[in-house]
């Protein structure tokens, strides 16, 4: 039997049929799969390439957490996340989300959860490359609880006062 | 006693190049190190750091967390996986 969660970071194409085979059931009739590829524009500008930095270990880790809180909110479902690690051009796979379920609700529901959950918490930075050469990081949600809104305040107010 | 706390660099942070280290008393917060960190790249980048958060390889570190000896940590910038 499959494992219940498989996640990895990897510079490695992303295997879609491997990914599917992971969360293969016969208990279950819908295995949903988002797939995140690299598109040619962004913000009027024309998209040559995109670079995924990855704080490895924490990834893994918080991918694992968002697959665990799925499948405490949607019982008996299997999880398969693969993100890229590096450099894609336009059409390149940098992600692969595939929820194996019984039946099509929960399937997208977890999967839906999972990949905003990955936009939001994973710690994965991502880099465009323009036509003319240029490049900018992407900005993004930030990590911060409300105590860590706090890092940097006290010394701020310890140099005012 | 100084300790010293290696930070790494990911995403927007790499434009200042891999790491960098800074030197600090024994018993500071990453409060404090953080206010050093956002001294040391500038008013330009205040924002980029204030939105930014501090993390060992196991967690996020909270401002009240305490440095007791010299470390690695790593800097991380507001996230957009996917």
């Amino acid at each position: 039997m499959s494992e219940l969660i498989t996640v990895e970071i990897t510079n490695n194409p992303i295997d879609i049929t491997r990914a599917i085979s992971a969360v293969e059931d016969p208990a279950y009739g819908a295995l949903n799969t988002f797939i995140g590829v690299v598109r040619d524009n962004h913000s009027g500008k024309t998209v040559k390439a995109l670079t995924y930095d990855v704080h490895k270990t924490l990834a893994v880790k918080e991918l694992r957490k968002i697959c665990e809180t799925a499948a405490s909110k949607w019982p008996r479902t299997k999880y398969y996340v693969s993100h890229y690690h590096g450099t894609l051009p336009v059409g390149g796979v940098s992600l692969i989300i595939v929820v194996g379920a019984p039946h099509r609700p929960e399937s997208f529901d977890a999967c839906r959860y999972v990949l905003e959950e990955i936009k939001r918490r994973a710690p994965i930075w991502k880099k465009e490359h323009y036509e003319k050469g240029e490049s900018d990081w992407l900005p993004g949600h930030s990590l911060q609880s409300p105590r860590h809104v706090e890092q940097g305040q006290e010394y701020e107010q310890k140099k005012a006062g | 006693m100084m300790i010293s706390v290696q930070i790494n660099y990911f995403g927007a942070f790499r434009q200042f190049g891999d790491e960098q280290t800074i030197k600090l008393p024994a018993g500071s917060t990453i409060n404090h190190l953080k206010g050093i960190f956002a001294d040391k790249l500038g008013k330009l980048h205040a924002t980029l750091v204030q939105e930014s958060v501090f993390a060992n390889e196991s967690e996020i570190l909270t401002g009240d967390f305490v440095l007791e000896n010299s470390t690695i940590l790593s800097v991380l910038p507001p996230v957009c996986g996917g």
